[in-house]
């Protein structure tokens, strides 16, 4: 019995420790064999402080304090004004958060998860939702996908000789002309979603370079579709991708591309008469008015390769724009529009300020809506015109497309001005 | 006494906090500068290494036309491998490369910042830029009874391409040593035709208008 109480009696010298009793900055007389958790232990002796927490034992030699009858202040673990173990675990969830995001912040500026849609994507939406001051410095990591359409397994697209990241696909016996009207129109659906539908502000300063002026265009190629010269040239000839686009379904969903692009309630392109302005476009020389400018269209023989390209322009008439598409055959449904066949030509005449100007024209060769089957020639272009989505309190309006392009210098540099993202 | 020891103690971890996240915001500013830049050197990387390739896939005597899309603020150039004044990075070999800069000093600017491909068993390179540069020259066969003005203007070289954030069109000969040349609207707003590529090479080599 009388060990017992010595027992309890120990246990509640040890229980004196407790926060209850002493508080931060008590003064407690210790004695030789006190055990305690100790924190901001200061000795009156020599005034030193140690920050450690440690289990103290007065008799220790550690803190010197071996004498009966020292006098110290304390602290104590969950005192006020102390660190809670709520506190310390949110600072280790803080901490480890950060790394995450450090990873991947790291990761994506240095180019380590660089080429992937979802990158492009989300560089999109960071470059949309920065500031203005910042937003040129925000890089888009969007790498031109290289796809190459063979007929057979060991088949190469000389258009990509030499360059790395080909996607090849070997086209289906009997299914070529579905095939390659399935991936091209694929590649602009892709295209225009990895670019936020054409809504987001992308190129609103550009390192105060270009500040896209009123027909000033800057572009993305997000991918370029080149096909080998194993594909037999009848079976281009055979492929319409508008047609396509007008019938068939993107992947998981259950409207046509044309209506995707469009509204559900469009179901065909508005009919074009022969002898309009828009259906002599597509093939060799314009001439603005007044302006003595002409304007080089290429032609689609022989050339087998086709880039997507998201193209963005700031334009203060927005509604001249799509008056303007209308007039030349688009589908135009609430600031959305579809136009098939309009080609490089897009910019030069919808989007100048002259377009709807255009007076000469000296068409040579095919070009006509309707008309024109080859994979080549048929540039249509899908977009949106209105007020874009950006960090600006004021909204500002112009319009966006995606459209294939026949991959030259000629056609592309005239709808682009500037070309960001990766080759 | 007791009370001040909390509040010093609430505002070393504010302090703490707030030195964390500046630094944090500085980091991430210096971060997204550098963000850029590292991309227009992936670029200028991916260019020079889509050339490397191309250019290796031609064959002896062959013309051909490359198409690039630039960066702006980088320019390329090029060593012959007799060049003595030629930088370490080509030591083995004629080499073509993309540096950082202007185009001026070529050399200088190549060493700050560039990208060079070795081109082994070509003895020359030679690099020029016929688009943009003129200048008034005497005419060769000038007859002063017929034409008037003595002079013609013509498209002067110089050794670096300086490019554009746009598709470009390099004309590439490859010949006992590699001509890469750049025309840009000589050839008409950049085109080109495979059928008249020995005529449109001279056309552009020849600085005619």
């Amino acid at each position: 019995m009388a060990g017992r109480g010595r027992k309890s009696a120990k246990k509640r010298e040890e229980n004196n420790w407790d926060k209850k009793k002493f508080g931060k900055g008590d003064r407690r007389e210790f004695r030789k064999g006190d055990k305690g958790e100790v924190r901001n232990l200061i000795l009156p002796s020599n005034g030193k402080i140690k920050d450690n927490l440690f289990f103290a034992e007065v008799n220790s030699s550690k803190n010197n304090i071996q004498e009966k009858g020292n006098t110290l202040r304390l602290s104590w673990k969950g005192d006020k004004g102390e660190v809670s173990v709520f506190f310390i675990v949110t600072i280790i969830l803080a901490i480890m958060g950060f790394i995450a995001i450090m990873f991947f912040v790291l990761n994506f500026f240095n180019g380590g998860v660089s080429g992937t849609d979802e990158v492009c994507k989300l560089s999109v939406l960071t470059r949309a939702s920065a500031p203005s001051s910042v937003q040129g410095y925000v890089p888009l990591k969007c790498q031109t996908k290289k796809i190459c359409l063979t007929q057979s397994w060991l088949g190469t697209c000389s258009q990509f000789a030499g360059e790395k990241d080909v996607q090849r696909v070997v086209l289906p016996s009997g299914k070529e002309k579905e095939k390659i009207e399935e991936i091209s129109a694929n590649a602009m659906y892709d295209c225009w979603n990895m670019m936020g539908q054409g809504k987001m502000d992308l190129f609103q300063s550009l390192k105060g370079e270009v500040g896209l002026k009123p027909t000033e265009s800057a572009c993305v190629i997000c991918s370029r579709v080149a096909i080998g010269k194993d594909v037999k040239e009848e079976v281009i000839l055979k492929v319409n991708i508008n047609e396509y686009m007008r019938t068939h379904n993107p992947p998981n969903s259950d409207k046509t591309y044309l209506q995707t692009f469009t509204d559900k309630s469009v179901r065909a392109y508005p009919k074009v008469e022969a002898n309009s302005q828009f259906s002599q476009l597509g093939k060799g020389k314009i001439e603005k008015l007044g302006t003595g400018k002409k304007i080089e269209v290429s032609g689609s023989a022989g050339n087998r390769e086709m880039a997507m390209v998201f193209m963005q322009i700031k334009t203060p008439s927005v509604e001249d724009v799509l008056t303007n598409m209308v007039k030349y055959g688009g589908s135009v449904t609430a600031g959305v529009f579809m136009m098939p066949v309009i080609g490089n030509l897009a910019k030069a005449i919808v989007f100048s300020p002259v377009g709807g100007t255009l007076t000469a024209v000296a068409a040579v060769g095919m070009g006509v809506y309707g008309t024109t089957t080859a994979w080549e020639g048929q540039r249509i272009a899908a977009g949106y015109c209105g007020e874009f989505t950006s960090s600006l309190e004021k909204a500002k309006a112009g319009c966006s497309l995606v459209q294939g392009l026949n991959y030259n210098t000629a056609d592309i540099n005239q709808l682009c001005q500037q070309i960001e993202g990766s080759p | 006494m007791i009370r001040k020891k909390g509040i010093l103690m609430d505002n070393v971890l504010g302090l703490i906090v707030a030195a964390i996240g500046i630094g944090l915001l500085i980091f991430f500013a210096v971060k997204l500068y550098g963000a850029s830049v590292v991309q227009d050197e992936e670029k200028a990387r991916t260019i020079i290494d889509s050339l490397e390739g191309k250019i290796n896939n031609f064959n002896e005597g062959e013309i051909g036309k490359i198409t690039i899309q630039g960066v702006s603020g980088w320019f390329i150039t090029g060593w012959s491998f007799t060049d003595k004044e030629r930088p370490d990075s080509c030591y083995f070999g004629s080499c073509l490369c993309i540096c950082k800069g202007s185009g001026g000093d070529v050399k200088s600017e190549c060493k700050n910042k560039g990208f060079c491909r070795e081109f082994k068993g070509l003895d020359k390179m030679e690099i020029a830029n016929y688009y943009g540069n003129t200048e008034w020259r005497d005419k060769p066969n000038w007859d002063s009874e017929e034409d008037t003005n003595h002079q013609e203007r013509v498209y002067v070289s110089t050794k670096s391409i300086v490019l554009k954030n746009q598709l470009m069109d390099l004309i590439v000969k490859k010949e006992k040593g590699l001509i890469v040349n750049y025309c840009g609207g000589i050839l008409g707003a950049g085109l080109y035709s495979e059928q008249n590529k020995q005529s449109d090479f001279l056309k552009c080599t020849m600085g005619v208008k």
